[in-house]
């Protein structure tokens, strides 16, 4: 074994650790914004994981993206809704960990065996002189023009549905538009389905109330 | 197969990077008066004394921020390898790329009509 | 490498449709930036004609002799080309209905029809794609703009519900569908488009390797998302009862049929090697969602949740085709899927005219409906009762076609079951037809004795009585003139070539190098 080769082995271990560590940590801690920043930590063991792969372009795109974006709206999304609420303990509260325990190390279990018992086809092109960067731009615009087009134009979607979601409505008053509809403003014309034990003469003289005034 | 090379940087800085820390705290350890009061452990506001806890509930004008920044640093990540391999890639990958970018003008566009950029 | 070489080599024009759908959505989208608030007047007419637009081009490009594009990433032949019509033309249809009520429910109507387009454009490339990474972009083009619709009425606690549900559970199928793939990817040493990986993993005589099988799992597992088949139809029930009803119609419509053209697609060309198997897996699809859709239908109160037990049970029937395998499956399923296009699409005005002259969706309050709206009562029923398969409609043909393709390809315990789950499903949508036509005056509900009075010229309203009578004479007509529809449905899976069984190996290696050294060319 090589310096190089050493070093390799050693770098994944590191980061084989790292993730490991903070993934768990990620589902393990109750505090969900410790848990947001660890996310992070698993993000960037990925990234380190891409570099080992020479991946170096996917690395900085991994840690530009998820860590520097992503996560970040993650944490936004948290500290906006920041309600403590104490819960509960629901009885028998152990039965949904188990089980999730349990399907997770079976899908474990499964897809390891698959790894090792299948005979890989690895690609036996040469690598480029190229620069992977390089690489993937010829890519872009050759055989993956279409999906990068695409891409520009779920990018597109996605900020205007974002934008159309997230942002302040403002109002309009119900006065320019009077009672010609009961619907308020943004939401299902429906009616929400009765709940059980509600008669339903009670509810309808109470829609009969409501269209006469 | 995979040799580390071009890398001995990253491996330089890393390390730089994990003594920077170490050497900061441990110098100032070493040179600080010993001892001090309740006011030593407060945390240090440029002068002013820190108010409430650090959790509170953020202004969703950040999470509006955040929201259109993914979708720019995307776009970013996207039009990279296109600068990086411009010279080898010729006339008809500028066009293409022209439609990529005009359909994302349109998006900024659009964020700053419906006044997703400001701070209002 | 000159530039007419290289677009000659991209063959873009095959994409025409869709680049005349992008048109439209950029001209919705900076149109309502330019002009404001007043432009909802002519935007969904834009659409509209945008729509119909790309469907006279689809019937031009039709019989296309050189239909692979894009260097491979996007094949568009027969099959194809009905699955993009069938997508443009829901959404077209959609959008006709969907004008008043998102004018009722005060969100802005733009921005709805330019995500809508956005799923259709989604949706499109999603029924030619036939490259991993082609697939997978087009698939999530489809879903986010599904998620954003299922939440955009955002006052509505249902609706929050409905777009939460449906964005993790979608997410996590994607997951699941993006593993699965990245296996075939692994499996295939590297190739993306689907020919050369199922050509390149009987190569590297890896069919049976447990890789394949799970590959195989996980595909269809989002696959099956997609399709709302049981047991992934977790989501179907309360997205559908809290999305705004067009979004419903179109999900129901338009994403299902998208799913079915990836589902034919995908299975016949890059699991060719599992043809039992993933035959197998859909039977097991098919019988559960035939089963468990149809009988949780009858016990719905309210009619969005029913037609979506109903949706599930439908994709059940469609499935048959799919596990027929032989060409006359595949027909009966585009042939299926064109008739449903209409009955769903107009079950669905009729709701959405009900729900907005009523505000309620129940089904109880459907009754003696006829007394006081005679054409919305004879559009629900039409409808109905071709989704059930009453004889002279549409949805009989269509039935009995996918029931015969399936009885020739031998699945007979399958056409059976089928049979027996359309009796009861026909006993539940009579019971609403019933409801409405049958009970006495002093039965009324107290929503109908309110009924306000038949007004046509309130804003978006025209449109939306287009829709029906279109629908209406669609569903109608369809089942005594099907020839046409039955024509177009056979001659487009006759010309695809990926789908005879016989052809495939011959075909890969006639088309793989000419590719490669296309890419090479270009680099």
């Amino acid at each position: 074994m090589n310096l190089a080769e050493g070093v390799q082995l050693v770098s994944f271990a590191i980061l084989a650790v790292m993730m490991i560590g903070s993934a768990l940590g990620v589902v393990l801690f109750s505090n969900i914004v410790y848990s947001a920043f660890l996310l992070a930590g698993v993000f960037v063991s990925i990234s380190g994981i891409y570099l080992l792969l020479n991946a170096d372009f996917v690395a900085t795109a991994q840690i530009l993206i998820y860590v520097g974006a992503v996560n970040v709206l993650i944490l936004f999304a948290i500290m906006l809704v920041n309600k403590r609420e104490d819960f509960k303990p629901l009885p028998n509260a152990w039965v949904r960990p188990t089980m999730t325990a349990i399907v997770s190390a079976g899908l474990f279990v499964l897809l390891s065996t698959m790894v090792l018992v299948t005979p890989w086809a690895y690609s036996t092109e040469s690598v480029s002189s190229d620069t992977t960067i390089v690489l993937i731009g010829q890519h872009f615009f050759s055989d993956f023009l279409l999906p990068f087009e695409l891409a520009s134009v779920l990018l597109l979607m996605a900020m205007v549905g974002a934008i159309i979601l997230a942002r302040r409505e403002f109002l309009p008053d119900q006065v320019i538009t009077p009672d010609k509809q009961q619907q308020p403003v943004l939401t299902l014309p429906e009616r929400p389905r009765e709940l059980v034990g509600i008669s339903s003469d009670k509810t309808s003289n109470l829609d009969d109330s409501r269209r006469s005034e | 197969m995979f040799v580390l090379s071009g890398y001995e940087y990253l491996l330089g800085f890393l390390l730089v990077c994990s003594l920077v820390p170490a050497l900061a705290l441990s110098a100032s350890k070493l040179l600080r008066p010993s001892g001090g009061g309740p006011e030593r452990r407060t945390t240090y506001e440029s002068g002013v004394e820190p108010i409430g806890g650090a959790w509170i509930q953020f202004n969703i004008r950040y999470y509006m921020f955040a929201l259109v920044f993914v979708i720019f640093d995307v776009e970013t990540v996207f039009l990279y390898p296109w600068a990086v391999a411009f010279h080898r890639l010729g006339l008809l990958a500028f066009v293409e790329a022209l439609i990529f970018i005009a359909i994302l003008v349109v998006a900024l566009v659009y964020a700053w009509r419906k006044g997703a950029l400001e701070w209002s | 490498m000159d530039f007419a070489n290289l677009v000659d080599q991209l063959n873009a024009g095959t994409i025409l449709p869709e680049g005349i759908v992008l048109t439209t959505l950029m001209v919705i989208v900076v149109g309502d930036l330019i002009v404001g608030r007043s432009a909802s007047r002519w935007i969904p007419y834009t659409a509209i004609a945008g729509l119909l637009a790309a469907v006279v081009a689809l019937y031009l490009q039709w019989n296309n002799p050189n239909p692979i594009s894009f260097l491979g990433a996007f094949n568009s032949d027969d099959l194809s080309i009905v699955f993009r019509g069938i997508i443009a033309l829901s959404t077209a249809v959609t959008i006709l209905m969907s004008i008043r009520y998102i004018e009722q429910s005060g969100t802005a109507l733009a921005e709805f029809i330019g995500i809508m387009l956005t799923a259709t454009l989604g949706g499109m490339f999603l029924s030619g794609a036939s490259e991993l990474v082609t697939i997978f972009i087009s698939l999530e083009t489809l879903s986010i703009s599904s998620y954003l619709m299922t939440g955009y009425t955002k006052r509505d606690p249902r609706s929050n519900e409905a777009a939460l549900k449906y964005l993790l559970i979608g997410a996590s199928s994607t997951g699941v569908f993006l593993y699965g793939v990245s296996l075939l990817y692994g499996l295939s040493g590297g190739e993306t488009q689907l020919s050369a990986i199922a050509s390149a993993i009987a190569d590297a005589n890896l069919s049976q390797s447990l890789g394949l099988v799970i590959s195989l799992v996980f595909v269809i597992a989002g696959v099956a998302f997609k399709i709302s088949a049981a047991p992934f139809h977790q989501w179907t029930p309360d997205v559908y009862e809290g999305s705004p009803t067009p979004v419903v119609a179109f999900l129901s419509v338009g994403s299902k049929a998208a799913g079915f053209a990836l589902a034919i697609r995908l299975m016949n060309s890059a699991f060719p090697l599992l043809i039992d198997e993933w035959q197998f897996v859909f039977t097991a699809l098919a019988v559960l969602s035939m089963v468990l859709g149809n009988v949780v239908a009858l016990a719905q109160t309210s009619m969005k949740r029913m037609l979506a037990y109903s949706s599930i049970g439908q994709a059940g029937f469609v499935m048959i085709g799919l596990i027929a395998g032989t060409e006359a499956g595949y027909a009966s399923m585009i042939f299926y899927l064109l008739v449903y296009l209409f009955m769903n699409l107009g079950a669905f005005t009729c709701l959405i005219l009900f729900t907005l002259r009523t505000g309620t969706d129940q089904i109880s309050e459907y009754s003696g409906l006829y007394q006081k709206d005679p054409l919305l009562t004879l559009c629900l029923s039409i409808c109905l009762l071709s989704l059930g398969g009453i004889p002279p409609l549409a949805g009989f043909f269509g039935k009995i076609y996918l029931f015969w393709a399936g009885w020739q390809a031998g699945q007979y315990g399958l056409v059976l079951l089928g049979l027996v789950t359309t009796v009861v499903s026909i006993y539940y949508y009579i019971r609403v037809v019933r409801m409405m036509v049958v009970k006495e005056p002093q039965e009324m509900s107290d929503a109908v004795k309110n009924y306000p009075e038949v007004q046509w010229n309130l804003p978006g309203m025209r449109p939306l009585q287009v829709g029906l009578v279109l629908t209406l004479v669609a569903t109608s007509l369809a089942g005594i003139l099907s020839n046409p529809l039955f024509t177009l449905a056979n001659s487009s899976i006759a010309r695809t070539t990926t789908l005879q069984p016989i052809v495939i190996s011959s075909h890969f290696s006639a088309t793989v190098p000419a590719e490669n050294s296309a890419l090479q060319t270009q680099q």
